[in-house]
């Protein structure tokens, strides 16, 4: 089990500040956060390439802190994959397996394995700068796993890659992972760590905002950065907040209050989804949470539109391709929109 | 239609080329004319004199052991100087040009100094027998000095081109820093290191300022064509010249052409 513990570090105008999680063995971690917000830096610390300002990162209890880099055991994958171009695949992958007491024939055999694990074994002769951004990516995942390491540690595996090749990849990871294989992925692509993540850890400007499973986290976002990373755009702020009816009054705007039947806290926040936000149909009975508003844009997707509504604040409202059809909406046109005030979630 | 060496011309361009002709020429036309007066007889006779074979010999092998032995050193202060940041950083880099830009004459006073047999370094070498004034290892420590610069700033561009990321990979490969340093700097910045050894190597062989305060005996070549000169006019030094120049560039030749793929 990995536990890192209190960790900060100060670099210049960034810090991480008092980051603190666990990996249980076999377990796929994802650190999800925007480019800067840390990550990068925080696995270099796990790995021992950087000395962390204060904090601890313990190994089955083992305090691992001070052990040099070449003696941890942590393998980590470098975003720009770090493939040594004077070497070939093959000797690549052998690297960290000479000087360990192998001969050459179990050395040979190691490359070999793991060559046919990755699906790389047709590369073995070639040099890194014939090689494509997907073929490089793999020969660094090998390489490391070659060292046999306790925790797998990708940085951006899926970066930069075309995205046939990111499906190829997912489809490798998933299989690592399946094999036993302890692995702390680190990304900013909200797919790629819903996908993967058997733990999420939402890092933001230094700090941990949020852990859990993946659908748990998304489910119930604890911040609006973590719903924006979620694609959660209608989330509000109330500046006020009244019951009313057995309902929770979140007033967002001068004049613009919306519902929720579930119980809230003065200055919470509030999100609903894009799917749970209706355009009102004539007939339909007049309810709470009913806005008229503007269409200021239609953004099409292949499965979907999501309709941006303007009803003093803007509301993202997702609507299903056959739908659209139907509706014949249009930017420019007004519209009217109702909230069920059991989707509406506080945070 | 207009052709498109004709659709290239520029002013310019024809303004470049003749100025950089015109330093082209001037480097290689007294090489070149030296070679024209000098008769092939002649070269082929001074090859035959064992005195000049001698002085061949003493040079290039004086040369070689001041560029291996400085390069043990040499080499990882180079990689020192391209990795870590520390105060005064900028004092030893300018310690380091420091041979180039003195006059190799006042160079040469300064190692006579350094080496005579008064000094530590003198009465150290006494008690093996070596008087290092008028002695090949006097020469190397004198080629040495004035040709350093040479291979630390060469070398210490070829470690920073080599990618700091890579150094950490193999450091979390399990490498040791010295592993490190010999299967992934070393290797990245071999033709960088080449280039430096054999820059120095060349600036050691071509010394005369320097070696000639240290040894006028035994003579390297450059100390043996300025005697030939002073003693019996042009036509005698002029051979010993042409077929310097010529060993030397077999010997440049020949080591880049063992170094070359190294780094493919």
């Amino acid at each position: 089990m990995l536990e890192v513990e209190k960790i900060s570090k100060k670099a210049g105008d960034f810090s991480l500040k008092d980051i603190s999680f666990t990996v249980s063995p076999g377990e796929y971690f994802v650190l999800l956060g925007v480019s800067g917000a840390g990550k990068t830096m925080l696995l270099d610390i796990i790995a021992g390439l950087i000395k962390q300002d204060s904090g601890r990162i313990m190994v089955d209890s083992v305090d691992i802190t001070h052990i040099r880099a070449n003696k941890r055991g942590t393998g980590l994958v470098f975003q720009d994959n770090t493939v040594f171009p004077h070497l070939n695949v093959h000797r690549n992958i052998a690297y960290p397996l000479v000087g360990k007491g192998f001969t050459k024939s179990e050395i040979h055999a190691r490359v070999l394995k793991w060559a046919e694990t990755i699906d790389i074994t047709h590369l073995l002769d070639r040099k890194p700068a014939s090689l494509s951004g997907g073929e490089l990516r793999r020969v660094a995942i090998a390489r490391t796993l070659a060292m046999e390491p306790r925790f797998l540690l990708l940085d951006e595996p899926l970066s930069s890659l075309d995205v046939l090749i990111q499906y190829d990849m997912m489809r490798l990871l998933k299989k690592l992972h399946q094999s036993g294989q302890t692995i702390i992925h680190v990304t900013h692509d909200y797919n790629e760590a819903y996908t993967l993540a058997d733990t999420l850890a939402i890092i933001n400007s230094g700090r941990v905002e949020q852990t859990g499973p993946p659908a748990e986290v998304f489910q119930h976002p604890a911040s609006r950065f973590v719903s924006v990373l979620a694609g959660i755009r209608n989330f509000f702020t109330g500046i006020e907040l009244k019951k009313c009816d057995g309902l929770w009054g979140h007033t967002i705007k001068e004049g613009l209050t919306i519902y929720s039947s579930a119980p809230c806290s003065a200055g919470c926040s509030i999100f609903i989804r894009e799917d749970d936000i209706k355009f009102f149909q004539p007939g339909d009975p007049a309810e709470v949470n009913v806005f008229d508003g503007i269409i200021t844009d239609i953004i099409p997707s292949p499965d979907f539109y999501t309709v941006v509504v303007d009803a003093g604040v803007n509301f993202f409202v997702r609507v299903a391709n056959a739908d659209m059809k139907a509706m014949n909406l249009r930017s420019g046109d007004k519209a009217c929109i109702k909230i069920n005030p059991g989707s509406v979630r506080p945070v | 239609m207009i052709s498109s060496s004709k659709a290239n011309f520029s002013p310019f361009k024809l303004l470049l080329i003749l100025l950089g002709g015109v330093i082209l020429l001037f480097l290689v036309a007294p090489i070149a004319g030296m070679f024209f007066a000098t008769p092939v007889s002649a070269v082929v006779e001074s090859s035959r004199d064992a005195e000049v074979r001698n002085s061949i010999w003493l040079t290039l092998f004086t040369a070689m052991g001041a560029t291996l032995a400085a390069a043990v050193g040499a080499v990882p202060l180079a990689y020192l100087l391209a990795r870590k940041e520390f105060r005064f950083k900028r004092v030893v880099l300018g310690i380091i040009d420091l041979p180039i830009v003195i006059p190799h004459s006042a160079a040469g006073i300064a190692i006579l100094g350094f080496i005579s047999r008064g000094t530590a370094l003198g009465k150290f070498a006494s008690v093996f027998g070596v008087d290092l004034v008028g002695h090949p290892v006097g020469i190397s420590i004198a080629m040495a000095f004035v040709s350093l610069p040479f291979l630390i700033n060469s070398a210490r561009d070829g470690f920073m081109n080599v990618p700091v990321r890579l150094e950490k990979a193999a450091l979390v490969l399990g490498a040791t820093p010295v592993r490190v340093f010999f299967s992934v700097s070393l290797p990245l910045a071999w033709k960088n290191v080449v280039s430096g050894l054999i820059m120095m190597f060349a600036r050691g062989m071509s010394e005369f300022g320097a070696v000639v305060i240290v040894a006028y005996h035994p003579m390297v070549t450059p100390v043996l064509i300025f005697e030939r000169f002073g003693a019996f006019g042009l036509s005698y030094a002029r051979p010993v010249a042409v077929l310097f120049i010529l060993v030397s560039l077999l010997f440049f030749i020949v080591l880049r052409l063992l170094t070359r793929n190294k780094n493919a």
